[in-house]
């Protein structure tokens, strides 16, 4: 999954109390649990810890058995990590998936609308909405993808938003993914393992099913089919292989989608049409959901040292003889600078307001949010806008006075390269954590389906959790759990 | 609709790993046997055919002073520098397994996974604390199992032949391997009685391939040389005869050809083996030298191995030809592929 870094430097340091204290819970009180989870409590009192305790190690046996991992490799020990999965359900009333799924849907929208605009007039930075500096200087975006349409106009085929809550009513979009989001795999097993472990759950409760999700998706990449492509299109899912971190999930994409999963060396290109290798004559494919990055998927294209991908791809992408999805430079739009402009894209393309704010940023690039963000250095998140990992981040509550000092200095020689964000509460689920029950904090990440006809999304996500107390890193390779997500239907 | 040539090629090594695993574990449980005589604990000798059945003397000795069952077990089972261990063959198997997932059924891969997972958790076997018996039968089972739910959960399409492609050139390859170390024993003058070391080796030949009982269903109790080779190689219902598995081979090669309506030149090579062999009887081969035989027969089999690689287009394609058949049988354990992880 893609690294968020930007709130994790504070876990460590957060008290206890002060956790307990300004976090919005999503279960509620002890005694008063809100509506969604009333049932949930029901459960877990009449099941009792010790048994779900159980339960919880039955549920790990199941997924080493199965081979549901994600490699790490350079990190010692076992390269075949297992993300910890939590029992306890994180669970949405029908009308706040209801108001998500609008939001969502909007954003995928909108964002796509934004790299088609990219590559073609770019009328939104000739009326000056987003800077021409943010896109041209951008390692995301892509020459070559200028004047090209791409089939359905649609560049980000899945797009995962990751969303975090504040309070009852309060979301925010967090960040947006939009090349090749992965979860997605976890999202259905985790509703495949609890409806094993805990089937009079769902006897009991109106939860929305997610199992459509690979058809779906098929039904999506049908729609995009290239122009050289006259019958039913032959999918396929182009994997970097068994090494890369989210193999497993290609295999059970593909397995699901009933599709190849195929490898670079699998496929090679003729008179602008793309072949799979096979054991007897090639055969055509005509979508491809690539999972490697931009950077790799045509050594004559791109990175020439690669061996990932095949050569003559993107030319035969640019002819019409296949289908990219996502398109090269899709990247352009969930870039942490772009992100800032998310809600102008909406009322710009979409002439509505936006349903799922931002979380609320100012930009040093301008002089009155950069004198506000001198002046709050103590309150605010400033972060560099092409950083990762926690480098160029300064967390300002928790920083010394002469940290802050150095990054004052920092912000004011260059302050186009700087954002800043207040520190978010986020909100707190019941986990289950040495055979107690206790809140820890999550995120969403859904996956919206983008295809020529809809915008197609299966209630719910991937809930992320971090696993230790007070920490906000929901990253699995850096210990962030999963949990089953659940959207009530009535 | 046609396999993709990557997933046939690991499918095929599947086959062979698991089989190879399978045979390594036979091999180790026959010296396990000749060394439980009384007198002849760890003696040198009584593991010195075991290791050059496995083929892999020559870097054992690179490797270890003492010929020993601690070293030769370590060896053959546990080494990770050894390709063809026993717990080499089976992460070889669960890493080609893993990227040809969508290829195996999940019982399938539960098989290998399952059994891979128990044997990273597995103590170290410890020379007289009677648990390498044991290990060896959970080998076999575990291998059985897979081979198993293949049969009964796999599509029995070209997934299905290419694994028993794979499976039974293997086992060819190591049912020769074995004949051809004891080909001197097989043929020791024939006496009226022949002698308990001989009997012996012969009793090891069988457990080795695991047909010693089927032998006796088939010939009586008498162990005779020409009976243990006529068995071994000529007897087209031992399931480990070499005559067996080239049916095997033709019988899955046709399928293919009707599968994918293509005849290729493994299809002629595996016809003619099929043929000889019909028309071969055993006097003749033991007049004509059976060293000789099985090392032809090796040399045959490991070209069919590479063309049927060449003919459904495998990317790893194998040098051509072998080196020399002779040097084949005793520096190494059969043809060996580098794995991608």
């Amino acid at each position: 999954m893609r690294g968020k870094n930007l709130y994790s430097l504070n876990n460590a340091k957060q008290s206890k109390h002060d956790a307990t204290v300004t976090h919005y819970d999503e279960m509620g009180s002890a005694t008063q649990p809100r509506e969604p989870y009333a049932h949930i409590k029901q459960w877990i009192q009449s099941t009792g810890l010790d048994t779900l305790a159980q339960r919880s190690l039955e549920a790990e046996t199941i997924f080493r058995k199965v081979g549901i991992t994600f490699n790490v490799y350079d990190a010692g020990g076992d390269p075949e990590r297992l993300i910890p999965f939590d029992l306890i359900p994180r669970v949405f009333s029908k009308s706040e998936w209801d108001m998500l799924s609008a939001g969502i849907e909007q954003r995928s929208e909108a964002l796509n609308k934004f790299i088609w605009d990219v590559y073609h007039d770019g009328s939104i930075i000739a009326d000056g909405i987003v800077p021409a500096s943010l896109i041209m200087n951008n390692p995301a975006y892509q020459p070559s993808m200028k004047g090209f349409d791409p089939p359905g106009g649609i560049y980000s085929h899945i797009v995962g938003i990751d969303i975090v809550r504040t309070g009852n009513d309060e979301f925010y979009v967090l960040e947006d993914n939009c090349r090749t989001p992965s979860g997605v795999s976890y999202m259905l097993e985790n509703r495949e393992i609890m409806m094993r472990m805990f089937p009079e759950m769902f006897e009991t409760m109106d939860i929305a099913p997610v199992e459509s999700y690979p058809g779906q998706l098929v039904k999506t990449l049908r729609s995009v089919k290239p122009a050289k492509c006259e019958g039913k299109p032959t999918l396929a899912i182009l994997s970097p292989g068994a090494m890369n971190s989210a193999y497993y999930e290609h295999c059970f994409l593909a397995d699901g989608m009933g599709v190849e999963l195929v490898e670079g060396p699998d496929l090679f290109v003729e008179d602008g049409l793309v072949y799979m290798r096979t054991t007897c004559a090639p055969q055509r494919v005509d979508v491809l959901y690539r999972r490697i990055d931009d950077d790799y998927i045509d050594p004559e294209h791109f990175r020439a040292d690669s061996v990932l991908g095949v050569r003559g791809l993107m030319n035969a992408y640019l002819t019409g003889g296949v289908t990219l999805v996502s398109a090269p430079g899709a990247g352009i739009a969930d870039d942490k600078a772009v992100y800032t402009y998310v809600p102008e894209m909406i009322r710009y393309y979409l002439d509505q307001e936006p349903i799922l704010p931002n979380v609320p940023t100012w930009k040093c690039s301008e002089p009155a949010d950069l004198e506000y963000v001198l002046a709050h250095l103590n309150e605010l998140v400033v972060k560099e806008v092409h950083g990762s990992g926690g480098k160029g981040l300064l967390v300002g509550p928790h920083a010394s006075d002469a940290e802050r000092q150095e990054f004052a200095a920092l912000v004011t020689a260059n302050p186009a390269t700087y954002i800043a964000q207040p520190t978010l509460a986020l909100s707190t689920c019941p986990t289950l954590t040495d055979e107690t029950l206790s809140g820890r904090h999550v995120d969403l990440r859904p996956f919206a389906l983008v295809g020529k006809d809809k915008v197609r999304l299966v209630p719910g996500g991937l809930t992320r959790v971090a696993m230790r107390e007070g920490s906000l890193v929901v990253n699995s390779s850096q210990g962030g759990g999963v949990k089953d997500t659940w959207v009530l239907e009535k | 609709m046609a396999l993709l040539s990557r997933a046939a090629e690991n499918l095929f090594w599947i086959g062979r790993y698991v089989e190879r695993a399978e045979n390594m574990a036979r091999l180790l449980d026959a010296g396990r046997r000749m060394s439980a005589i009384p007198g002849q604990r760890d003696h040198q000798s009584e593991w010195e055919p075991i290791l050059s059945a496995a083929g892999c003397r020559a870097q054992f000795d690179r490797s270890y002073d003492t010929v020993n069952q601690r070293n030769v077990v370590e060896f053959l089972a546990f080494s990770r520098d050894n390709a063809s261990s026993i717990v080499s063959c089976l992460a070889s198997a669960r890493a080609n397994a893993r990227s040809v997932r969508t290829a195996m059924t999940f019982e399938m891969w539960e098989a290998l996974n399952s059994y891979w997972l128990e044997l990273k958790q597995l103590a170290p076997l410890k020379p007289g604390d009677g648990r390498l018996a044991h290990f060896l039968e959970d080998v076999k089972r575990a291998c059985a199992l897979f081979t198993g739910v293949t049969s009964s959960t796999i599509l029995h399409n070209d997934t299905y032949n290419f694994l028993r492609l794979g499976q039974h050139i293997e086992r060819a390859d190591k049912t020769a391997r074995i004949l051809d170390v004891k080909y001197f024993a097989l043929l020791a003058p024939t006496e009226e009685v022949a002698g308990s070391v001989d009997l012996y080796q012969w009793a090891v030949i069988l457990r080795a391939t695991g047909s010693y009982r089927a032998y006796h269903w088939v010939y009586g109790a008498d162990l005779e040389a020409r009976h243990v080779a006529d068995f071994l190689i000529l007897n087209v219902d031992c399931a480990r005869s070499l005559a067996h598995c080239v049916r095997e081979v033709n019988e899955h090669l046709i399928r293919l050809g009707r599968l994918y309506a293509a005849h290729h030149e493994s299809h002629e090579l595996v016809d003619a083996m099929n043929q000889d062999f019909s028309n071969a009887d055993i006097d003749k081969i033991f007049a004509d030298g059976l060293h000789e035989m099985i090392t032809a027969f090796i040399a045959r089999n490991n070209a069919l191995s590479d063309q049927i690689a060449r003919d459904y287009y495998f990317a790893t394609q194998p040098s051509t030809p072998q080196a020399s058949a002779e040097e084949t049988v005793f520096t190494s354990f059969g043809s060996d592929r580098q794995t991608t992880a």
